[in-house]
């Protein structure tokens, strides 16, 4: 019953945190990997009630996927305007970027695919084995020209 | 006022990262928390420059306006801002023997009131801003030397 109460305590201040603070000053939502694994996990555990020890097992499986695969998930501005940031962050850090089929690949080391869930919400997936200094400053400034955009 | 300061030697020709870092269209790429500066005005660098930043400090918005009050090529740039945080920014350039840059990075700051009540307190500000000055030169060095 105290996990059940502490996750419920967490989702609503990650919603708060995630959601309704960047709703509020009227920009983007972008919830990034240790935001999205500790929102699994907090939904799954209050689940418990209902699913019993399935709960605990989907989040095992949430945290498991959300730590060995980096993504971000994306809300209030379209796939275009999210490899626009992009575009502009490559720029600007001077990271070469190569357009292949539906992937960018960054600094030739960085694989960034975005996944449109609906209208305004996407998945942003990165995959690399190691980020070079130059790619973990364009992903920052990214990360800054997505939340930049007014909704 | 409270004063931080950073130094660092970049392999690069003194105008080459003069030119990058005078200008505030390249400032959210190595300014740790700036998230943007808009509204730029003229677009030629130089003194008189004005335009509007945005600042994050643990989750919270801080926001001002700017104006470059010296600008020497390719030695020297002082911005001056005022909002949430009123601070000097001064950026000091020198040309090494072996044709690298000397790079300097100063900060004298001072937060109003409000953006006090509400960011937590001065010690955890100072920390963030000497980590600020380091990891600017720390970027700069890794967005120049390719």
């Amino acid at each position: 019953m105290v996990v059940f109460y502490f996750a419920c305590v967490g989702v609503i201040t990650l919603a708060a945190y995630y959601f309704v603070l960047p709703l509020h000053k009227n920009r983007p939502i972008l919830v990034r990997q240790r935001g999205l694994t500790a929102l699994g996990v907090s939904l799954s555990l209050i689940s418990f009630p209902s699913f019993g020890v399935w709960s605990l097992a989907i989040a095992i499986l949430i945290a498991m996927l959300f730590f060995t695969t980096e993504m971000w998930l994306v809300y209030g501005i379209t796939t275009i305007h999210i490899f626009e940031a992009l575009e502009k962050a490559s720029n600007i850090t001077r990271s070469p970027v190569e357009h292949l089929a539906d992937v960018h690949l960054i600094d030739s080391s960085t694989k960034i695919k975005s996944y449109k869930l609906c209208r305004k919400l996407n998945l942003v997936i990165f995959s690399t084995k190691k980020y070079s200094k130059r790619v973990l400053i364009t992903k920052e400034v990214f990360r800054k020209f997505i939340q930049n955009y007014l909704l | 006022m409270t004063t931080v300061s950073s130094k660092t030697t970049i392999n690069k020709p003194l105008n080459e990262v003069f030119t990058y870092m005078a200008s505030p269209y390249n400032g959210p790429a190595f300014v740790p928390n700036l998230n943007e500066n808009t509204n730029i005005f003229p677009e030629q660098d130089g003194v008189g420059q004005k335009f509007d930043w945005r600042f994050n400090m643990a989750g919270s918005d801080l926001r001002g306006k700017a104006e470059v009050i010296e600008y020497t090529a390719p030695t020297k740039v002082v911005i001056s801002s005022k909002g949430d945080a009123d601070s000097t920014w001064t950026y000091e350039l020198t040309s090494t023997d072996n044709g690298s840059t000397e790079v300097k990075v100063q900060i004298d700051y001072e937060l109003s009131e409000t953006a006090l009540q509400r960011i937590t307190n001065k010690l955890i500000i100072n920390k963030i801003a000497q980590n600020t000055t380091r990891q600017m030169l720390e970027n700069l060095k890794t967005i120049l030397e390719v």
